[in-house]
């Protein structure tokens, strides 16, 4: 049983002239309890208005969003509130999304005062101090301001505030792309060990493939703000059948010098606006597999496996479009270095 | 083609000297791509930064040398630096639109960088140097763009633009600091792209600085590998990745998530560079710490029997001599 259900869910930007920019478009999908769905693409592709759409962040035209059972865009205010305690959301850049004038533990004790009114004040104080061990900062840092700390224990303190209302779903939003690499690792981990400990449900929005491959159970490739291709991590990565997927996976870089990634198959040209109406597929203007009736027929996401679905008309093609480079498969970094014997 | 040796750059500021670059030493040979590569605050742009001149006060260069084509580019006086860069040496930088003016025309900037360089030369004469140079970093319709501005460019075209700017006077030596962080991977791929081409096929050489080990993987002959304003492993990619000497080079592969696998926690924090350690700078953090670690400085010394690999650090073989280490373990695991 799904816990979050996104139905047909659409979104028009309108400027003050000129034609509106369709961000979202009719975007379906589900995600079950405990399971980490990955929104992958471009800038511009429309995955993190996804993400707030969900959470009612901003509000959509069109189409439905469940949560438990739930049509979030049917809530009252007052009910809106209750269901924010349980749909939380972590942001790309730590140090911007924390009150630079508030202290560690009044930022993550913040939602309490709004979710839990009841609570005094030790309370609220050792439920803070709680939350700060268990994403593994020490609780002493509490009296400290945001300033004092480094990428990394910011992002924790962002987690924190994140999940102290004991939240179901969390919307992760590329939380780990302005971070260093080696910091970067410790936050996936964390991200994953709660998800295990605390059943914890994912929208994790990334651009990187390798971060995605890592955490997410299964992947939507977003493009034009429409999803091209959805399902398990092992189809997409390993069996992508749309070309904007192939395109994207052929611009992965490996960090393993012994795997040559070419990009032999490559997109012509470059986004085009999302202001531009499209007739037919979205991809038409710049795909490498094209054929005459992708100008007009509107390519329609449909299901080729059981969980795996795609938008592109030709797939599956006996022949692929392209030799996936087989060392994708692998998708990942280096043989893992053969740590020396301590000495 | 380049040759950086021991280069000490500081920045004052209100709490201190500043050790942003300390001692930094490498090579650049021609058609070679280099990858200078680390973490946020490893130094490695204030490195090329020095050797460009490109530091400005209350940064300051006390020491070292950056010998291209027999000049030391620490040495000359600023103007014919400034001559060089641009002409013999071409500048990339992460942000396209910081390089170009707002104000004037694509075919204008070309025009006034040309000239400042070569002298009186026609508007005509500019404009058909310019059309090539975008010609050759797979620009179509040129003749558009050199009449527009940066702000009709996307990321993409404008670092387009500014490689052609930076190529137009055929420099041998190319520098890119982080030229694709700001685009997305489809573009960043094609722009690689055509700088490995624009340095293999004109015989030129670059340095590639980036935090992505896989810029490093897939486009570098060579990397460095820096830690705290030092580099602490430099030789070939393919060596390096594969069986990485140092401990933090060991740790930072170590990190790269990889579907169905732990990710390598490399604990603790990079040290202050203002009180820098008196040590190994990595010693806080290395899991295979001897006590000599934190006290004396590693050398770099080469790794067992491979050319141009370097390592600095007290644990590799070749180093210390077997006895005085065997003496080190003991301490360490008695202390």
């Amino acid at each position: 049983m799904p816990i979050v259900q996104v139905r047909n869910v659409s979104k028009t930007f309108y400027r003050d002239r000129g034609p509106g920019v369709r961000a979202v478009n009719d975007v379906s999908f589900s995600i079950e309890e405990g399971e980490t769905l990955a929104l992958i693409g471009e800038s511009g592709s429309g995955k993190s208005t996804v993400g707030r759409l969900m959470l009612r962040l901003i509000e959509a035209d069109d189409g439905e969003i469940v949560f438990d059972g739930h049509d979030v865009r049917r809530r009252s205010p007052e009910e809106l509130r209750r269901l924010r305690a349980t749909m939380q959301v972590v942001f790309q850049e730590p140090y911007e999304s924390l009150n630079p004038r508030m202290s560690i533990g009044a930022i993550v004790g913040e939602p309490l005062e709004i979710h839990e009114r009841g609570l005094s004040g030790r309370q609220r104080a050792a439920r803070v101090a709680e939350m700060l061990d268990e994403v593994g900062l020490d609780p002493a840092l509490a009296g400290r301001r945001p300033g004092a700390l480094s990428g990394g224990q910011q992002q924790r303190v962002g987690i924190a505030r994140a999940l102290i209302t004991r939240p179901r779903f969390i919307v992760l939003d590329e939380p780990t792309s302005s971070l260093d690499l080696s910091v970067q690792g410790q936050i996936l981990r964390l991200l994953q060990d709660l998800q295990k400990r605390l059943k914890l449900t994912y929208l994790y929005i990334s651009h990187d493939l390798s971060t995605v491959s890592y955490i997410a159970h299964r992947v939507a490739v977003m493009y034009l703000g429409q999803i091209r291709e959805i399902g398990s991590v092992d189809d997409v990565v390993n069996r992508p059948q749309d070309p904007y997927t192939r395109a994207l996976l052929n611009a992965f870089l490996s960090p393993d010098p012994t795997v040559r990634t070419r990009d032999t198959y490559r997109l012509s040209g470059e986004i085009p606006s999302p202001t531009q109406v499209q007739r037919g597929c979205f991809l038409y203007s710049r795909c490498p597999s094209r054929i005459e009736p992708c100008a007009s027929t509107p390519a329609d996401l449909r299901q080729l496996d059981p969980g795996h679905e795609v938008r592109c008309i030709r797939a599956p093609l006996s022949q692929p479009l392209v030799t996936v480079n087989p060392e994708l498969r692998t998708f990942g970094g280096p043989p893992r270095p053969t740590q020396k014997q301590q000495a | 083609m380049l040759e950086v040796e021991n280069v000490t750059t500081r920045f004052r500021s209100r709490r201190g000297v500043v050790h942003a670059v300390n001692g930094v030493s490498f090579r650049v040979g021609s058609s070679e791509i280099v990858g200078i590569v680390g973490e946020s605050g490893c130094g490695k742009s204030a490195t090329i930064r020095s050797v460009l001149g490109l530091i400005q006060p209350p940064g300051e260069i006390v020491g070292g040398r950056a010998v291209f084509d027999g000049t030391d580019l620490l040495a000359i006086p600023a103007g014919a630096l400034r001559r060089l860069r641009g002409s013999e040496i071409g500048f990339v930088a992460q942000n396209p639109f910081g390089s170009l003016n707002p104000i004037l025309s694509v075919a204008a900037q070309f025009h006034n960088l040309i000239v400042a360089h070569r002298g009186r030369l026609s508007r005509k004469q500019t404009r058909d140097m310019a059309l090539q140079a975008l010609q050759s970093v797979g620009i179509s319709g040129p003749e558009r763009v050199l009449d527009g501005y940066a702000h009709e460019l996307s990321g993409g075209m404008a670092q387009r633009v500014v490689i052609g700017m930076a190529t137009v006077l055929g420099p041998r030596l190319l520098v890119a600091d982080e030229p694709t962080t700001a685009l997305d991977m489809t573009i960043q791929r094609q722009i690689l792209d055509l700088l490995q081409d624009l340095v293999r096929k004109r015989e030129r050489s670059m340095i590639l600085v980036t935090h992505d080990l896989g810029v490093v993987a897939q486009y570098c002959d060579r990397v460095v590998v820096m830690y705290a304003g030092k580099v602490i492993e430099t030789g070939p990619t393919a060596q390096v990745f594969a069986r990485p000497a140092h401990p933090y080079t060991q740790a930072l592969l170590g990190s790269v998530p990889r579907r169905g696998e732990e990710i390598g926690i490399l604990a603790g924090r990079v040290p202050s560079l203002i009180d820098y350690p008196p040590g190994c700078a990595f010693s806080n953090r290395c899991v295979h710490a001897l006590d000599r670690c934190a006290r004396i400085v590693p050398a770099s010394r080469p790794v067992a029997g491979e050319d141009g690999w370097n390592v600095s650090c007290h644990l590799v073989s070749g180093d210390a001599d077997p006895l005085s280490r065997e003496e080190d373990v003991r301490a360490h695991r008695a202390g």
